[in-house]
């Protein structure tokens, strides 16, 4: 659960199997840009889905991003049952499309409409 | 002997239709029956409406066609409502001097000024002075930063920059010295080069202090009292914004401008009367010229202007279905009313938008009984059953308004629909009627919430017929009045954190629709509320007057608000409310006490029968 003693943040979930450093940076500047703080972690499993939602619960924002073993990226929000966006990796997956979901973490927490 | 009866109100909207026994000249209403209009109120088009109308009211009473005695239709003939808007005044920007508006999240902190110099060329630059950098889409925001904290060590001085990715706080994060930072500037080419320029960003929850003020320009530009005095626009477009860019260029210039938009020619029926009145004196003025002239012979606009080209549209439609030529028809009613029109700024580099004044206009022509009969004509063709024209729409509405519980006479009515607001009164047992049509009504309230949001024309209907909303959080929204409501499934993205229209059928929610352009709710709800106030609380003023045996509204006692436009949502309390200051008692209709303030004309001209 969250510590009380931690900044409020939005928490990343990383597989430590993923090595690829751009996909989180990108969603790094995204959060970044808009100014709120973020927590990144350690984690273990292969469903991004899954790592979103330990994310959501362990961040005192309610809102979490897992990123998994193959690089698919999850952003959750913790009061629902299913994440909010899901990005796939893979060919074609743009920079700005990670960009997009790590400023809709941001804009989610700030109460700001969604680049949809 | 007993016979049915129909009563059908062909309307700018809906086609209404009321059924009924009259059974020893004791009339018992069987069943009513609502569909959209189909086609121009009027024409031959309407017919496939009136039979689905009709068809609806014999279904529910379980009857066919073939048993119904006679039909009758209202004598509305076609009022046609046209509405217009032309825009009196332009901003322009010459030689692109000002960007002032409001990125999400614009950069550092402070006041900037220096040399405009693209930030490829900083490095190489020469001479030592103060300089603006200007960042476009090709570069990153970390090159950027690298680039500007390495002309900073090498004694170049940066300070601020102009950008056009959404990269402004990520650019600031890496910079060893903090400078204000404007970015998503659409068309940053433009911005000149080499030309003295200054940069404000103003803290979270602020707005700018001195780029919206002409002496804080000055101070920075060094200006001349005279200089000063024409960059007092450019100070005064910025009000209010959180960031601004300002480039001082030989030939700069901010110019508002009125455009000439033709006069109105007003008529009255007194050959005396007449009144050639500037459409930009604004609403007031072209208002007191109608009242003054009234009852109106005609009103003719100006030909090449937009209020001249729509008296022309309506004259050239109404003329097509009547069969008579243009010249002919003319104009019964105005109503002008002062809107504002957001246009994109001519030349300006981040696609700002000012709100320029305009004036709306709606039209009416003068009915005309022959073309209705003509259409009864072909009713009763394809029907095979007796047809009529009936009594005058306000009055037909004034004795279905009498079905309301509670009414008696004295009373007037006004009958607020899509393309006219009529009104009628009824004083005392002589039952002398008086009426009135006018120009204006819910679809000029559309077109004035249109223009004013710069949305499209279904958006703005939807506006105009539900309430607002806010999005809270995944799960609850915030109604416009404040109350709150929570919803078990989470609430789809795209409508997260914007204002919704709470789109309604039936009383069931159907769905939140989101309002695209970046206007807070109590914005939006202000517009909509004046939009109806322009029209329908002045036309009911308007109408009231004109139907008073004495023209002075407090000799009314009682008003029933009947039509399509009476079921909104807040019109009729609108109404209620300003009518109250008259010591008029005014409120909704109940048509045979069970249709609302529908079907008043159809139910009218069954019992004129």
């Amino acid at each position: 659960m969250a510590k009380e003693t931690e900044k409020p943040s939005i928490v990343i979930c990383v597989d430590e199997n993923f090595n690829e450093n751009h996909t989180l940076q990108n969603i790094l500047y995204g959060i970044e840009e808009e100014d709120v703080f973020f927590l990144i972690k350690s984690a273990t499993s292969d469903s991004a889905v899954v790592l979103a939602a330990r994310a959501a619960l362990e961040s005192r924002l309610e809102v979490g991003i897992g990123i998994d073993n193959m690089g698919n990226i999850a952003l959750h929000y913790k009061n629902m049952k299913e994440p909010l966006f899901f990005l796939k990796f893979g060919m074609g997956v743009h920079e700005d499309a990670q960009r997009s979901l790590g400023t809709n973490a941001a804009r989610l927490v700030k109460g700001v409409p969604l680049i949809v | 002997m007993s016979k049915i009866i129909v009563g059908i109100d062909i309307g700018n909207a809906t086609t209404e239709t009321a059924l009924a026994r009259i059974e020893n000249s004791q009339t018992t209403f069987l069943s009513s029956g609502i569909v959209a209009t189909t086609g121009l109120k009027g024409t031959e088009d309407n017919i496939s409406g009136v039979f689905e109308s009709l068809k609806k009211a014999l279904d529910k009473a379980g009857l066919e066609l073939s048993q119904v005695s006679e039909i009758k239709i209202n004598e509305a003939a076609p009022v046609i409502g046209d509405v217009a808007m032309e825009t009196i005044t332009q901003t322009i920007i010459t030689e692109s001097t000002i960007i002032g508006h409001n990125p999400n999240t614009p950069g550092g902190l402070g006041i900037g000024s220096g040399v405009t110099i693209s930030l490829e060329d900083v490095l190489s630059a020469t001479t030592s002075q103060d300089y603006i950098v200007i960042i476009d889409k090709s570069i990153d925001f970390e090159e950027a930063a690298n680039i500007i904290n390495q002309a900073t060590n090498r004694g170049f001085s940066v300070k601020a920059a102009i950008v056009q990715k959404d990269d402004g706080v990520l650019i600031n994060n890496r910079l060893n010295t903090k400078i204000p930072i404007v970015d998503e500037v659409t068309f940053v080419e433009k911005v000149p080069i080499n030309m003295q320029a200054a940069v404000e960003v103003a803290a979270v929850g602020e707005v700018i202090s001195q780029l919206s003020n002409p002496y804080g320009i000055a101070s920075i530009f060094n200006l001349s009292p005279e200089e000063t005095k024409y960059i007092v626009p450019i100070a005064r477009a910025l009000i209010g914004n959180r960031s601004a860019v300002v480039i001082k260029t030989p030939k700069g210039d901010v110019t508002e401008r009125i455009i000439p938009a033709g006069h109105l020619q007003i008529q009255g029926e007194n050959p005396l009367i007449n009144f050639n009145v500037g459409i930009d004196k604004g609403a007031a003025e072209i208002m007191k010229a109608i009242e003054q002239a009234s009852p109106l012979e005609n009103v003719k606009g100006e030909p090449g202007t937009n209020a001249g080209g729509m008296l022309e549209r309506v004259r050239q439609v109404m003329a097509e279905l009547t069969n008579r030529v243009p010249s002919e028809i003319q104009i019964q009613d105005i109503l002008a009313v002062d809107t504002f029109n957001p246009q994109k700024v001519v030349g300006a580099l981040a696609g700002e938008f000012s709100m320029e004044s305009a004036v709306g206009i709606a039209a009416m022509v003068k009915s005309d009984k022959l073309q209705m009969e003509s259409l009864a004509k072909k009713i009763q063709e394809q029907l095979k059953t007796n047809v009529s024209v009936g009594g005058v729409e306000a009055d037909m509405a004034i004795l279905g308004a009498l079905t309301t519980p509670g009414v008696d006479v004295p009373v007037a009515i006004i009958d607020m629909g899509a393309g006219s607001t009529d009104a009628s009164i009824l004083t005392g047992k002589e039952k002398s009627v008086a009426s009135v049509h006018l120009a204006g009504a819910g679809n000029m309230v559309t077109l004035l919430i249109q223009t004013e949001l710069g949305v499209s024309a279904d958006l703005a209907e939807d506006i105009k017929k539900f309430p607002l909303a806010k999005v809270e959080s995944v799960f609850h929204v915030r109604h416009e009045d404040g109350t709150v409501q929570f919803f078990e499934e989470a609430l789809p993205p795209h409508v997260f954190a914007r204002t919704v229209i709470v789109r309604k059928d039936a009383g069931e929610l159907v769905g939140f629709v989101p309002i695209p352009v970046n206007i807070s709710l109590e914005k939006i709800k202000k517009i909509r509320r004046e939009a109806k106030t322009k029209v329908f609380v002045v036309n009911a003023l308007r109408a009231l007057r004109a139907v008073s045996p004495t023209g002075n509204i407090r000799d009314i006692d009682y008003v029933v608000l009947v039509g399509g436009s009476a079921l909104d949502f807040e019109i009729p309390q609108l109404v209620t409310d300003e009518l109250s200051r008259y010591g008029v008692v005014a409120g909704q209709g109940n048509i045979r006490a069970t249709e609302g303030p529908r079907n008043a004309v159809a139910t009218g001209l069954v019992l004129k029968s």
